[in-house]
């Protein structure tokens, strides 16, 4: 497993669209966070609302759930359909012919990588966009390194999420619609609906939608943490059940 | 060492591979021939386990290939040389390759040099032409010293020095004792590489011979104004012309000394080598999937 692991984490840093990625997701996150942060202060500020009556890294938080989720998410799909696109999958299934092992090598570089990035770039992100919340951020350490973890850990299992649909998928054009009907699509309707029928069955199927669990567990709620592993770990469960009995 | 037992794949109603059994010896080039649509790049990537057998099995050394542990160092394989990602260098492609099989950075500079690829291994695959990602593919065959090589068309794109050097190559490989399975459709070059042959036609085995027996050697061919008292007189000939005909067996001094005793005016005599593509027509004519009109 570790010589499978060390030849995935070549290939991953060897091409430069991975970097490229990094760099996009980077970007996205310093300059969509103190628009989010702006736009949150001046919207409590013409409401009326508390002092410190949100955490300093929310900004960050929902930059990471409705932007840097998507721009890291593409490197763990691109992880698997880069080689169907490719047919370079044909020479790492020569090397690796146990299927499972490639899937799960593949999974744990993609995440490692992920959450190595995504941590700085939760911290710088909060960094930037807490002080533009004026007095309605509250800063709490503790609270604030653990959101920054957090952070990290969604975006890693998105990124898994996404390498398992990519390697149901196979190509790079259906996963990308995949996800942003999961993703983004998806709990957007069932909130709407929740709205129109002001149902809460609605509302709490909305959030166990990969997005806003995702969200929530980064806001502080833990458990919510469990329901984005379940999302990521079925789309691997299903990738890696596929790769096993479909020809390549 | 390949071992295939009733080897067969079906998609949907079409039968790419069709109940193949054989098996290739070490110290060999067995060659593999095919009209286009045979089944050869299938049955190569059944052995490799990439497509799974509709029924029948596939054997290196008795084991299943995902059995090997490993699997470069047992069989190398070069089935598609455009199968590398475009964005590496031809180096970080045999780099990762060596990673995953517990193989030394040495080994791959070693390859590189083997197959003159040492220069361009910096650079980005996509920038590669045919040639060079055929080489960077052998590269990769020959990266862990395997007891077995496969190669699905491996002097596509080389020029011909580079051609003389695969034949070369593979015949030193077989030397040692390896296992050598080549599929080609360069006729010429099969005929001086390979030992054995087999040809496969939609699937099925048509052919599984030794080369000297499918390269059928020497006819005479004879020319005159009146040969049919030849013709009575030699069953084995056949009318390839008009006034010529063709036979297999007797030298050209045997045929020309009957003429002469027959009475029969001779006006051209000469022997005729019957090459490879010759019996490979003849062999295939039945089967071709992709077939321009004769």
């Amino acid at each position: 497993m570790t010589n499978t692991a060390a030849a995935e984490w070549l290939k991953l840093r060897s091409v430069r669209s991975t970097w490229w990625f990094v760099a996009g997701a980077a970007v996205t996150m310093l300059v969509v966070a103190p628009g989010t942060a702006l736009t949150t202060s001046n919207n409590l500020e013409m409401h009326g609302g508390d002092p410190g009556s949100v955490d300093a890294a929310s900004a960050a938080v929902g930059t990471v759930a409705f932007a840097v989720q998507f721009v890291l998410g593409a490197l763990g799909m691109l992880a698997m359909t880069s080689e169907f696109a490719g047919r370079s999958i044909t020479v790492t299934l020569a090397c690796t012919p146990v299927r499972a092992r490639l899937m799960l090598a593949k999974a744990g570089v993609v995440a490692v990588v992920v959450f190595a990035v995504g941590v700085p770039l939760a911290a710088v992100g909060t960094a930037v966009s807490a002080p533009l919340l004026d007095e309605y951020g509250r800063f709490d350490a503790a609270r604030t390194v653990a959101q920054v973890g957090a952070m990290g850990v969604h975006l890693a299992l998105v990124a898994v999420l996404a390498l398992g649909v990519g390697t149901l998928v196979r190509r790079s054009a259906g996963t990308i619609t995949v996800l942003f009907g999961l993703l983004l699509v998806v709990p957007f309707v069932l909130q709407l609906l929740a709205a129109a029928f002001d149902s809460e069955v609605f509302a709490t199927v909305a959030e166990f939608t990969p997005t806003l669990a995702g969200q929530r567990f980064m806001t502080g709620d833990a458990e919510y943490g469990l329901v984005v592993a379940a999302w990521a770990a079925a789309a691997l469960a299903a990738g890696i059940r596929a790769l096993r009995t479909r020809d390549v | 060492m390949i071992t295939l037992r009733a080897l067969t794949k079906r998609y949907g109603d079409k039968t790419a591979v069709d109940g193949l059994t054989l098996e290739l010896t070490p110290g060999t080039v067995t060659g593999f021939l095919g009209p286009n649509g045979a089944g050869k790049s299938t049955t190569m990537r059944m052995v490799l386990g990439l497509d799974a057998p509709t029924s029948g099995t596939a054997l290196i050394g008795g084991r299943p290939y995902a059995d090997l542990e490993h699997p470069l160092r047992t069989i190398g394989a070069l089935l598609d040389a455009r199968a590398v990602h475009p964005a590496r260098s031809g180096r970080d492609h045999l780099r990762a390759m060596a990673l995953s099989q517990g193989i030394p950075y040495s080994r791959v500079e070693e390859v590189l040099g083997l197959t003159g690829m040492t220069g361009a291994a910096g650079r980005r695959a996509g920038t590669y032409s045919l040639g060079m990602s055929q080489r960077l593919g052998i590269a990769g065959a020959l990266l862990g010293d395997p007891r077995v090589l496969m190669l699905d068309e491996p002097v596509n794109g080389l020029d011909p020095d580079g051609v003389r050097w695969i034949r070369t190559l593979l015949r030193s490989l077989a030397a040692e004792g390896r296992t050598v399975f080549v599929s080609s459709h360069l006729m010429s070059e099969m005929e001086r590489t390979a030992d054995r042959l087999i040809v496969l036609g939609r699937g099925r085995l048509i052919a599984d011979e030794p080369m000297s027996k499918l390269v059928a050697g020497t006819e005479v061919r004879v020319r005159g104004p009146r040969l049919q008292p030849l013709a009575d007189a030699l069953p084995a000939a056949r009318w390839t012309g008009s006034d010529e005909l063709t036979v297999a067996g007797p030298s050209p001094r045997e045929v020309g000394k009957l003429a002469y005793d027959l009475g029969l005016p001779v006006y051209e005599l000469r022997a005729v080598e019957s090459s490879l593509e010759d019996s490979y027509m003849n062999l295939t004519a039945q089967s071709v999937e992709y077939g321009a009109e004769r």
